[in-house]
């Protein structure tokens, strides 16, 4: 009796101990944020806001975070349509390479994004196309396909088959079917898409160093810059902004149940 | 909608064009760079790769520091995933929140708490110092140990996810057998427990080694490429962006995707993985 509960305990604590450590670097860096030194300190000996306001007033900050907006709203838009289409067309394809073609358009996941990275910098300084606002966002894109194509993929079932079936026999044709059908039905899918989507790109650090040069400098970018050269608590304020936004559209986005 | 052809339709078409312009082009360019430069050509610079003690040992280094964060990562997750798996409803969504809510963030901002954490002025080394562990209060930043406790937190919700993905509803009803038959709780979870969640482990393991094989961000800040925490993808960086020398860069990029190819193949071979993965495509759940 005595051993069972010794060892269930110690499993339990070890696994305690581990959700800890996986939650660790969050915590810290919430309190770090409003020190009112200038270096970074655990814990803060004096509490300010002014690393926000250097966040907000600077063209440093602020305009890579808008831009990091910018470019993930749209990317993530391109992502979904792509997604769908994706999807949409895996549905209709019985064919021998459905894996393969499945596989394929999953593969910007677990390739690395170093490597995709450099090959585009080649091809897009070739193409003239190097530190352009065209060249991220069809970066982010391709990254945000393989996400918006599994989500939409397991919201696309034989109901919503019959559906567009039944539209058919009232005369629509596909894509009349598919724009007042198909996607008034799964428009909430199609939001957690795009949101997932939206995440990926504005968090996303590995392309952007590689594909963005002095003008399309994204939040992740000027983050791992200002980490690796002059580590200022700015940084730990953005990554709390940061933090902050996800959890906030994550919970808009499923809470809204009347969209 | 129920029209099922054999053909590539032009929903799949375009987005295949798409990925054909943005993925395959930039991998050709690769392939190009690698093969064909002023200076030598493929063979040439893929010899040096194989031979320069400077490329192998960075090639080796890669590979085990991936081996020890897979490894810890997935000594970590399972007590993780057991506390998971046994914990009342409550609780478990508590903690899976945790977990997802940590996966949300950006990989450079936990990368960079633990800067904060690993160097001279916090808690952690002061405590470490305190109870005799290190003979100063020293700075981790920078070493192979940061390194690798960095990726490992980074990685650890992937393992935890694959792994609780494959046990069993039932396995707390699977638990309240196993006890009644008198088993010990060591014989349940050596027995019971883990044989059923290996499934889960072992894609975990692989998911996890690929992800460490080519990562960038974690090691590039918490070690800097100093010592024995260079890795392939800092070196990747370091050619190309610093040195300008593209065609090791390009040679470089193509021998991980290579590898990490190899190892994705040699994963999805077992048959268990191919019924798996027809499973989704056919939305069927039980295939035979």
């Amino acid at each position: 009796m005595l051993n069972r509960i010794s060892f269930t305990w110690l499993i339990k604590l070890m696994g305690v101990l581990g959700l800890l450590f996986v939650v660790l670097p969050v915590i810290i860096l919430v309190p770090m944020s409003f020190t009112d030194s200038k270096y970074l300190q655990f814990p803060p000996l004096s509490y300010s806001l002014r690393w926000y306001s250097h966040f907000l007033t600077s063209a440093e900050w602020f305009g890579p975070f808008l831009k990091s907006v910018l470019i993930g709203v749209l990317s993530a838009v391109l992502a979904v349509s792509g997604g769908l289409a994706a999807a949409l067309g895996i549905r209709i394809y019985h064919g021998r390479w459905k894996s393969a073609i499945v596989l394929f358009i999953l593969s910007p996941v677990f390739l690395p994004p170093i490597t995709i990275g450099v090959g585009m910098l080649f091809t897009f300084s070739k193409l003239g196309l190097f530190d352009s606002y065209l060249s991220i966002i069809l970066a982010h894109t391709l990254l945000g396909i393989p996400f918006a194509l599994v989500i939409i993929l397991s919201a696309l079932n034989r109901r919503l088959d019959e559906l567009m079936d039944a539209a058919a026999t009232f005369g629509a044709t596909a894509s009349y079917a598919l724009f007042t059908v198909l996607i008034p039905e799964i428009r909430r899918n199609l939001l957690n898409a795009w949101l997932i989507c939206f995440l990926v790109s504005f968090d996303e650090p590995v392309l952007s160093l590689f594909v963005t040069g002095s003008n399309t400098k994204t939040l992740p970018r000027q983050l791992f810059d200002s980490v690796r050269y002059d580590l200022e608590p700015t940084s730990a304020a953005v990554a709390v902004v940061m933090i902050v936004i996800s959890t906030a559209l994550t919970l808009l986005f499923s809470k809204r149940s009347k969209i | 909608m129920n029209y099922k052809g054999g053909h590539i339709n032009i929903q799949l078409g375009s987005v295949l064009f798409f990925y054909a312009l943005i993925l395959i082009v930039p991998v050709g360019f690769l392939a190009y760079y690698a093969a064909a430069d002023k200076t030598g050509s493929l063979s040439g610079s893929l010899h040096q790769l194989m031979t320069d003690g400077l490329y192998v040992s960075v090639l080796l280094n890669t590979i085990y520091i991936s081996l020890l964060v897979t490894v810890t990562t997935l000594l970590i997750a399972y007590p993780v995933v057991f506390v998971l798996a046994h914990a009342s409803n409550k609780w478990r969504n508590i903690m899976l929140l945790a977990v997802t809510s940590s996966m949300w963030i950006n990989v450079l901002v936990r990368s960079f708490s633990w800067i904060i954490l690993l160097s001279k002025g916090s808690p952690l080394s002061a405590a470490l110092y305190f109870f005799k562990l290190t003979s100063t209060e020293t700075s981790f930043t920078y070493t192979r140990l940061a390194v690798v406790v960095g990726m490992c937190n980074i990685l650890l919700p992937i393992m935890i996810f694959c792994i609780s993905s494959a046990i069993p509803r039932k396995i707390g009803e699977l638990r309240k057998v196993s006890q009644s038959m008198a088993a010990s709780a060591w014989f349940y979870f050596a027995k019971v427990f883990i044989p059923e969640s290996i499934r889960g482990a072992i894609a975990g393991c692989l998911l996890v080694f690929l992800l460490s094989l080519g990562y960038y961000i974690t090691p590039a800040l918490l070690g800097g490429g100093h010592g024995d925490t260079m890795m392939i993808s800092l070196l990747i960086e370091q050619q190309v962006n610093q040195l300008g020398n593209w065609q090791m860069g390009a040679t470089l990029s193509v021998f991980l995707m290579g590898a990490i190819l190899l190892v994705l193949l040699i994963g999805l071979l077992p048959r268990p993985v191919r019924l798996y993965l027809s499973t989704v495509l056919t939305h069927r759940s039980h295939v035979k």
